[in-house]
């Protein structure tokens, strides 16, 4: 595409938003907040078999592609904000899904020293129940402990995950 | 002399003093107050305010307001809204970051309605939060469009109390119902006339202008257009070679001459405030921390003024300005705050 006109470099730049982030979500995030995620259970390569959401904590989920090295950075990020918040005593299951097999899971988490739940759901069964079908794109869940969905972003944005989980993990805080 | 030489006269004067200026306010080149420092505005005294930085964490400020003596900033990062006063005290926190009633998620701006309502827009969940002037969640809405790619950017609460919204990749300006029904563009891409079709408005700001008139500003181009309550659209800017030169390089053929590549270096103006007599006073973004920031003065009418620089804030890169009728505020990249008290002020 040539720049002729002005108009071309602003649908350029709303490409390039596009094609960058790559987790862009077309879901309307407010009528979904509030939400009350269904359990499910499933096999999580660090604890064994977990139920999903898990009751009385904060949990937040990680939809990733790990063929996407953005995605596994984002899956560092939290695993290492999630070990802190674990020598706080901090209520809360930090679980990511990934459609891969163990194998290429399992070498992950012991490359990287990755302590929080890291699920294999390769048949998809895990990633349609919450209503992700992408498989490709990141996309970053948080519920309350009551299950309720009050998070939904395809962005990870740290600052807002710490001050979410301070507000609803403690004692004290918000249910 | 005769009566029909008498009326030639006026009517070229009346030509020359009102229809050619109007001709010309894009790209003014000297300013018709440049010589006259007199009528100028004059700071008595810039002073760097303390801010309290355990209760006002700020990280990226994107707006500061004025209001009732007291110092407004919303912080895009922290999702917050601090109320500071004068001397830097912290007041109150409005709203916080996540996405449920009175959270906000990468606030752009907010406005100060006349009945003491704060309205939030969340710039990518297309979302406006109501509060009180005290900090109470009131209500909020999300923005609804048909363009699913809009970017609400700058909004203001005008006289009939709907929502003008700036949405660089929609309708540059839009009408909004109270319940964030979109009711009419007011200015379109296509709809400018007066600028040529040339707006890009990648980041537009709002605020309210003398006669119901809404003013925007493209911090793109450094230009002004001024919507009349009666759809009447004007236009106007100063010349400013840094940037057309930027801007020329940007959008010439051959981009990759350019060498910042991030959309932010693309903005060449920062901020624009407005005074109580009408006068519209924007900052040009620099490039470098030694470029002295100089402030941009046009009338209401679209007449550019003067460029003053500031001597009172060195190796800053200002972001943010605000004016009410004693002072100036104006906050740098360095997350500094500077409060200039006026002396005098023209027209």
């Amino acid at each position: 595409m040539r720049l002729r006109s002005p108009q071309n470099l602003i649908y350029m730049v709303v490409l390039l938003c596009l094609f960058t982030t790559e987790g862009f979500s077309l879901k309307n995030f407010s009528e979904r907040y509030g939400g009350i995620i269904e359990p499910i259970t499933g096999k999580s390569l660090i604890t064994g078999d977990i139920l999903i959401p898990s009751p009385r904590k904060l949990n937040a989920f990680l939809f990733i592609d790990i063929k996407n090295n953005g995605h596994v950075d984002a899956l560092l990020k939290l695993n290492s904000y999630y070990r802190q918040l674990i020598k706080h005593n901090k209520n809360v299951a930090f679980i990511a899904i990934a459609k891969a097999e163990s194998q290429t899971l399992k070498k992950l988490i012991i490359d990287n020293c990755i302590e929080m739940d890291l699920i294999s759901d390769e048949p998809g069964i895990i990633s349609k129940h919450f209503g992700y079908e992408c498989g490709l794109c990141l996309q970053i869940l948080i519920t309350d402990r009551q299950s309720k969905l009050i998070y939904d972003s395809s962005r990870l944005d740290l600052y807002i995950i710490e001050r979410l989980t301070d507000r609803y993990s403690s004692d004290g805080s918000e249910d | 002399m005769s009566v029909i030489k008498k009326t030639l006269i006026a009517l070229m004067l009346v030509f020359i003093n009102v229809l050619l200026p109007a001709a010309d306010l894009l790209n003014q080149e000297k300013g018709v107050l440049q010589q006259a420092s007199e009528r100028q505005i004059q700071f008595t005294s810039f002073r760097s305010v303390p801010v309290d930085l355990d209760n006002v964490p700020l990280k990226r400020a994107v707006k500061i307001l004025f209001h009732q003596n007291n110092l407004y900033i919303l912080d895009s990062q922290r999702c917050e809204l601090y109320v500071i006063t004068l001397e830097g005290r912290w007041l109150r926190t409005i709203g916080r970051p996540g996405q449920g009633p009175g959270d906000m998620e990468y606030p752009s701006d907010f406005f100060i309605a006349p009945d003491k309502k704060i309205y939030i827009l969340s710039s990518f969940s297309k979302r406006i939060s109501v509060f009180s002037i005290e900090g109470r969640y009131i209500s909020g809405f999300r923005l609804r469009n048909s363009n699913l790619y809009s970017l609400p950017d700058a909004l203001m609460i005008d006289a009939d109390q709907t929502i003008i919204i700036a949405e660089p990749l929609g309708d540059i300006v839009g009408r909004y119902g109270a319940d964030g029904r979109f009711i009419a563009p007011l200015l379109t891409w296509r709809g400018t006339g007066s600028a040529g079709g040339k707006l890009l408005g990648l980041t537009g700001k709002l605020a309210p202008g003398p006669g119901n008139s809404i003013i925007h500003f493209d911090a793109f181009r450094g230009v002004f257009t001024k919507i009349c309550a009666n759809g009447e659209k004007t236009a106007f800017s100063s010349f400013n070679r840094e940037s057309a030169v930027k801007l020329n390089a940007i959008l010439s053929e051959k981009p990759g001459k350019v060498n910042n590549h991030s959309v932010m270096s693309f903005i060449l103006w920062s901020d624009f405030c407005m005074d109580s007599q009408g006068v519209l006073y924007a900052l040009p973004n620099p490039q470098s921390k030694e470029s002295q920031p100089t402030l941009f003065a046009w009338s209401s009418n679209g007449v550019y003024l003067y460029q003053k620089p500031l001597d009172g804030i060195r190796n800053s890169i200002v972001l943010n300005i605000t004016c009410d009728s004693e002072r100036f505020a104006f906050f740098t990249r360095n997350v500094d705050l500077f409060i200039a008290e006026i002396k005098h002020k023209t027209r």
